[in-house]
């Protein structure tokens, strides 16, 4: 008997050394996407010197694998899309941001803050921030300028590149200008698109949807009744189709099938992205893509179209946590201005309403080589998804399988835009129905 | 006599000689694998049963004790889950006949004698010690519908209609089956063991008797090895059900392209772990699937009394 609680007690005191339970409490835990590794350290160490707590962070980690398991660290990454499905695994920060001196929900933009914000409790600040644009790459432009210049009409002074007061028809004139092929016909080949086209996600058919006065719900209909049979969804997924599948004058993207080719923005045969995300721009920067940004082109007579989304990551504290002071405490200093400038040198904008004026005051050496005002610009006429939880999960699996089938010639695609947009409705709104009841 | 009868009687043991001199070795060896199995199986197999009566979330804190309601609405109201088991359940049979008819075939000619017998045996299981994920990843680039190799020879060939093989919806399944066909390794060697099993002399007094190939084959190997055969389809159902990983690379983890790629382990995956992470639901839809598949071994075990034939030796 003695033997045996000898060894229980060795090898109880074993896990806990390994397993750190013996641990301060002045350490706290983050959990961190792969590519940020390294990137916070100077942040980190500043902190520590400042606070006296040490912050450790995880890389890579899959955070709902974590709080699944119980081992979620202090600090939580949340997002203005997921937070209300992770609601219940915050701490609601309502309190501490009043008795706060250093953090205001005034200081960050309202959509976003308002995002975050659920039955008047706030469960997670922004950091950085992702709102539509147009990407563009110059090089392919100044290629093809001359012809360009031809297409758009434009005098010798005037700016190849995309400009903010451009509608759906310069952008289409100008992508198929930018899309190179040889051969004629259905033999067509391309080297070079003049756009992107996003299949596998909603940011850009959405956005097209959106700006042309449609909407993916029906008003006043608690998000639960699909609108996509209106005239408005049906316009702008004829563009979206037409852009891929039209004939030589009006194609300038790739169809589902050219795009399994590696037509990409980032393999530097695509010359434009719309809708594109901005945790991209340090790879483009990485590859070495000499390129810019511009604010969404807007339907033939919409100049003030809305239809560009905008969310934000967002940090939070862990229910579970036995730090909330200085998890709090580091919060503050990682949404605030010393966290925004940090997180800028690696391409992210924050969500601070003051950062242009941030961006403005830096040397020049630390500004991006880009147009940063159009970052702002754009938020101002961006919209924040649904707050409806399945909203992901019926894009996924509803709709974009179907918008696939109108994208590409072969067995098993489809032509008919309002079949497949009234299949859309008919699916999303039994969906509903067999989740909510009628 | 008497004597003899005492030294031949067994002698009853007490409860604990009997466990010191029969029991204490097989407890000793067999708890590793006991503990393991009452840890890693049946632990979680009982947890997410519990689970499955609850709307869990991943992210959820406290849950609800919800009893059938998961089960029911899986069963009547969920398309894409009805859609799932109807793909997956594709993908096994005619990947499973494949795959067996394959790895029979294989077997009867790794058995025969030829020549440089170990090279092939190794050609042949070797697409079964590369990861799923690495073979989706290679022939993914291979069936690649503009760039691809296959298309590339069948256009030097002259075939004009050139397959989108897994970019189209209604060829993305066929695709995958026709990967999957070649993980034929292991069933090809449990074969092969069952072949060199057969003793020689049976097909020796055969072709004395002037039995044809095709008589030997039917009226001596199949028989002989028909309980094999029962074993392989068994591993073979279970495996292609369960199908994750090749499913996983083919459909970028979500299906693609239009759902048609969507087998259940998928959705499964897709259910719990992504918006709006309904860790309840897809535990419920787990228990639902172990129920399908334990229907069809017990089906495959009534449908093994009509062919497998046992102690012919």
């Amino acid at each position: 008997m003695y033997k045996f609680a000898k060894v229980s007690s060795l090898f109880t005191f074993a896990i806990s050394a390994l397993s750190g339970c013996g641990g301060s409490s002045n350490i706290l835990q983050i959990a961190l996407d792969i590519e940020d590794e390294g990137r916070y350290d100077e942040l980190f160490a500043y902190f520590t010197a400042e606070t006296g707590y040490e912050i450790k962070a995880t890389y890579g980690q899959d955070i709902g694998k974590l709080i699944g398991t119980k081992n979620e660290p202090d600090i939580i990454k949340t997002s203005t899309v997921l937070v209300s499905s992770m609601k219940e695994s915050l701490r609601d920060l309502t309190s501490l941001i009043d008795e706060s001196a250093n953090v205001s929900t005034d200081k960050y933009i309202d959509s976003l803050i308002n995002a975050l914000t659920i039955d008047n409790r706030v469960y997670a600040l922004p950091t950085s921030v992702n709102t539509s644009l147009l990407y563009y790459n110059k090089d392919l432009f100044d290629n093809s300028s001359s012809e360009l210049r031809a297409a758009l009409e434009l005098g010798p002074e005037e700016s190849v590149y995309p400009q903010a007061d451009w509608d759906y028809e310069d952008y289409q004139k100008a992508g198929v200008v930018l899309s190179k092929y040889s051969g004629s016909g259905s033999g067509r080949i391309y080297s070079q698109f003049g756009a992107e086209t996003q299949l596998t996600w909603w940011g850009e058919w959405l956005v097209y949807v959106n700006q042309m006065g449609g909407s993916f719900y029906e008003p006043d209909s608690d998000n639960r009744i699909c609108a996509l049979t209106s005239s408005e969804a049906i316009a702008a997924t004829t563009f979206f189709r037409q852009k891929s599948m039209g004939d030589a004058a009006t194609k300038f993207a790739p169809d589902a099938i050219e795009m399994t080719s590696g037509a990409s923005f980032m393999g530097g045969n695509v010359a434009m992205i719309f809708g594109g995300h901005m945790g991209d721009w340090y790879s483009y920067d990485a590859l070495g893509l000499n390129w810019d940004i511009q604010v969404l082109p807007t339907p033939s007579g919409l100049p003030d179209a809305r239809g560009g989304e905008i969310s934000a990551d967002a940090f939070g504290i862990s229910a579970r946590s036995d730090n909330v002071k200085g998890a709090f405490t580091f919060l503050e200093l990682w949404t605030g201005e010393e966290g925004a400038l940090q997180m800028y040198k690696y391409g992210k904008v924050s969500a601070l309403k003051n950062m242009e004026t941030l961006i403005s005051e830096l040397p020049e050496s630390e500004q991006k080589n880009i147009s940063i005002d159009v970052v702002f610009d754009a938020m101002d006429k961006a919209l924040t998804l649904p707050d409806e939880r399945d909203f992901s999960k019926v894009m996924r699996e509803m709709v974009m399988s179907e918008i696939y089938l109108l994208m590409y010639d072969g067995r098993g695609s489809k032509s008919d835009i309002v079949e497949v947009l009234t299949t859309i409705k008919n699916n999303v709104d039994a969906y509903y129905e067999g989740l909510y009841g009628g | 006599m008497n004597r003899m009868e005492g030294t031949l009687k067994p002698r009853k043991l007490s409860f604990r000689q009997n466990f010191h001199r029969n029991y204490k070795h097989f407890l000793f060896f067999g708890a590793m694998a006991i503990i393991g199995f009452f840890l890693f199986y049946f632990y979680p197999i009982i947890r997410t049963f519990i689970l499955s009566l609850t709307d869990k979330t991943l992210y959820g804190g406290t849950s609800e004790f919800v009893g059938f309601e998961n089960y029911m609405y899986a069963l009547t109201k969920d398309a894409m889950f009805a859609k799932s088991i109807q793909q997956s359940l594709i993908f096994a049979v005619i990947s499973g006949v494949f795959v067996l008819i394959t790895s029979l075939v294989l077997a009867m000619l790794l058995n025969s004698k030829v020549k440089m017998l170990g090279t092939f045996r190794t050609i042949y299981f070797l697409p079964f010690i590369i990861p799923s994920f690495a073979v989706g990843a290679v022939y993914k680039n291979l069936l690649n519908p503009s760039t691809g190799l296959i298309n590339n020879i069948l256009s030097v060939l002259g075939v004009s209609d050139l397959p989108l093989w897994y970019a189209s919806p209604s060829s993305a399944l066929f695709t995958m089956i026709l990967i999957s066909s070649f993980g034929f390794g292991v069933k090809m060697v449990v074969f092969l063991a069952a072949l060199q099993e057969i003793p020689e002399e049976y097909y020796e007094v055969a072709e004395l008797e002037g039995a044809s190939k095709w008589q030997q084959f039917y009226k001596i190997t199949l028989p002989m090895i028909s309980p094999i055969i029962f074993f392989n389809v068994i591993l073979i159902t279970i495996d292609g059900l369960r199908s994750f990983s090749l499913a996983f690379v083919m459909g970028n983890g979500s299906g693609w392209p239009s759902n048609s790629t969507l087998l259940f382990p998928i959705y499964m995956f897709m259910t719990a772990f992504n918006m709006p992470f309904r860790l309840g639901y897809a535990a419920a839809m787990a228990w639902l699937f172990f129920l399908i598949i334990l229907g069809l071994t017990l089906v495959q075990f009534a449908l093994s009394k009509l062919y497998v034939k046992k102690d012919l030796r």
